[in-house]
């Protein structure tokens, strides 16, 4: 008896696996998401701004956290966009926090409230150097 | 168990050394002698009628008589999935053997992928986080508990969960356990859903959960804690216990909020089985914090950073017809994460009763993999 419902109950896990990510397809490629921030988290400032050591510390945190969607070198992928662009490098660093902290799931991407403020202020640190390196 | 009790070998080897001139005669009182010759006397009993032979049945092979496939049945398999093969239960635990290696083929697959592990160090409260969209996780969750008045247990609960969205996530759990002294036993399946509806961070998250399970009595898995205690059932020969099937909803409403790297949680729990037995409540809290906050620029893999620590007090509130914590088990549990790798993750727990109800100690563990963007990746090898 147990053996055909699991298996069923695992295919159909598997099944949803398959189905298409309608999110991520919803974000045009390049990514134009929807950073609305409220204006307080433009008024945050990053403590680590500039700083090598957290540059590295946050490219370690690139790789663990955002490489498998975004990429290796954050070139993106078919529709998710790229991190390497002006927009984020240029962007308002505290409302770069906020959206890494909150996410857009109409664009697929998750909330990274799990990590501590420190570890999302260098992954800003290290996406907002990147280009410097 | 099913598949113990078997025929001894003295007198195996009586049957197959043809002394006992009946037994070739007589497929049916052979049958009886054994499981694993009572499927095999079947099939040569097909085997005749297919090619129109009428001699009976001829000798066992001497690894089915002498029981060599019990024999070889190792015991971590009969730990993990629940007895060794014979009547009744062989195609079942080919099955099993079936799924889980579906499951370990699909993980060495993306094994190369890039990867990182869940950082939930609870193993019965919820927070308000999700799967990533697309992610997968696998982790397999061992516990020995050391029950007051019966035989210990090692529990073994296996989990897929997968992010649907980044507001739903879904897992299934494999759960099985093995009694000293008793034998073991697959022990359920169950189906979860997590909802969240609110998707940016509030000063308090609210998730709402959903589960299907459907398990039997002798599950020791001990996912959560509801209703009554009943010490006694502990007790109780697992044959009879995984006889009791049980099939019950089960939702949770968790609450969650992170500040200043700590996670607190709480969850208050409701589960109905599904036959006419009353709702019954619990509750789960948890609280966990990294021990460094922000992480250093080289690899390590015991610095602070990777190691998050933290406690939770989980127990049972009665039910409908007697809310609150009269007879209930309650148990108080330090957590500890370890990220020993990008892709893996450990988490052990003693877990302590502090009520007569509960389990005095159980040790619990689990090892987590987690691969991002799976659902994208699988879908790429199809191009």
């Amino acid at each position: 008896m147990m053996p055909p419902r699991m298996l069923g109950l695992l295919s159909a896990l598997a099944l949803a696996s398959l189905l298409p990510p309608v999110s991520a397809q919803d974000t045009p490629a390049g990514g134009s998401a929807d950073w609305k921030a409220p204006a307080s988290a433009a008024e945050l400032r990053n403590p680590y701004a500039g700083t090598e050591n957290h540059r590295l510390a946050g490219k370690k945190l690139y790789q663990r956290y955002c490489s498998s969607c975004h990429g290796k070198d954050a070139g993106g992928a078919a529709r998710i966009p790229a991190l390497t662009s002006d927009k984020v490098r240029e962007a308002n660093e505290g409302r770069l926090f906020w959206y890494i902290r909150n996410g857009n799931s109409r664009a697929g991407m998750p909330g990274w409230s799990r990590l501590p403020d420190q570890q999302i202020w260098q992954l800003v640190t290290f996406l907002q150097m990147m280009r410097e390196k | 168990m099913e598949c113990r009790g078997q025929t001894p070998r003295r007198q195996t080897n009586t049957a197959i050394s043809g002394s006992d001139p009946d037994w070739r005669t007589d497929l049916k009182k052979v049958a009886e002698a054994s499981p694993l010759r009572q499927a095999y006397a079947a099939r040569s009993d097909r085997d005749r009628k297919r090619v129109g032979s009428s001699e009976p049945g001829k000798r066992f092979p001497r690894s089915v008589a002498r029981g060599r496939l019990h024999a070889s049945w190792p015991p971590v398999a009969e730990l993990v999935f629940g007895g060794r093969p014979g009547k009744r239960n062989c195609m079942r635990k080919l099955s099993q053997i079936f799924t889980y290696s579906t499951v370990g083929f699909l993980l060495l697959l993306v094994a190369a992928a890039p990867a990182h592990s869940d950082e939930k160090p609870y193993f019965v409260t919820y927070d308000h986080h999700m799967e990533e969209p697309r992610a997968i996780e696998f982790a397999y969750s061992p516990s020995i508990g050391f029950p007051k008045d019966a035989g210990k247990f090692y529990s073994g609960l296996f989990e897929v969960g997968y992010g649907l969205k980044s507001w739903w996530t879904t897992e299934v759990y494999l759960a099985h356990q093995y009694t000293w002294g008793q034998g073991g036993a697959f022990t359920g399946v169950r189906w979860e859903n997590r909802f969240r509806p609110l998707q940016s961070e509030h000063w308090i998250n609210p998730v709402l959960y959903v589960e299907y399970a459907h398990t039997n009595e002798a599950d020791r898995s001990f996912r959560d804690v509801v209703g009554h205690s009943d010490p006694e059932e502990l007790g109780e020969p697992i044959d009879e216990l995984k006889q009791e099937i049980e099939n019950e909803l089960e939702l949770k409403l968790i609450v969650s909020r992170d500040h200043k790297g700590w996670n607190i949680a709480g969850n208050f729990i409701s589960e109905k089985n599904l036959s006419n037995k009353p709702w019954e409540f619990g509750y789960a809290l948890g609280f966990n914090r990294p021990l460094a906050l922000a992480v250093s620029p080289n690899a390590c893999r015991f610095c602070r950073e990777n190691f998050r620590a933290g406690a939770e007090l989980y127990g049972g509130l009665g039910d409908v017809h007697g809310f609150g914590f009269g007879d209930t088990a309650q148990y108080l549990a330090p957590v500890l994460l370890w990220r020993f790798a990008d892709s893996m993750s450990l988490r052990l727990s003693p877990s302590f009763g502090i009520t007569d109800g509960s389990v005095p100690f159980m040790m619990r563990f689990s090892i987590l993999y987690e691969i991002g963007n799976f659902g994208s990746r699988l879908r790429s090898l199809g191009k």
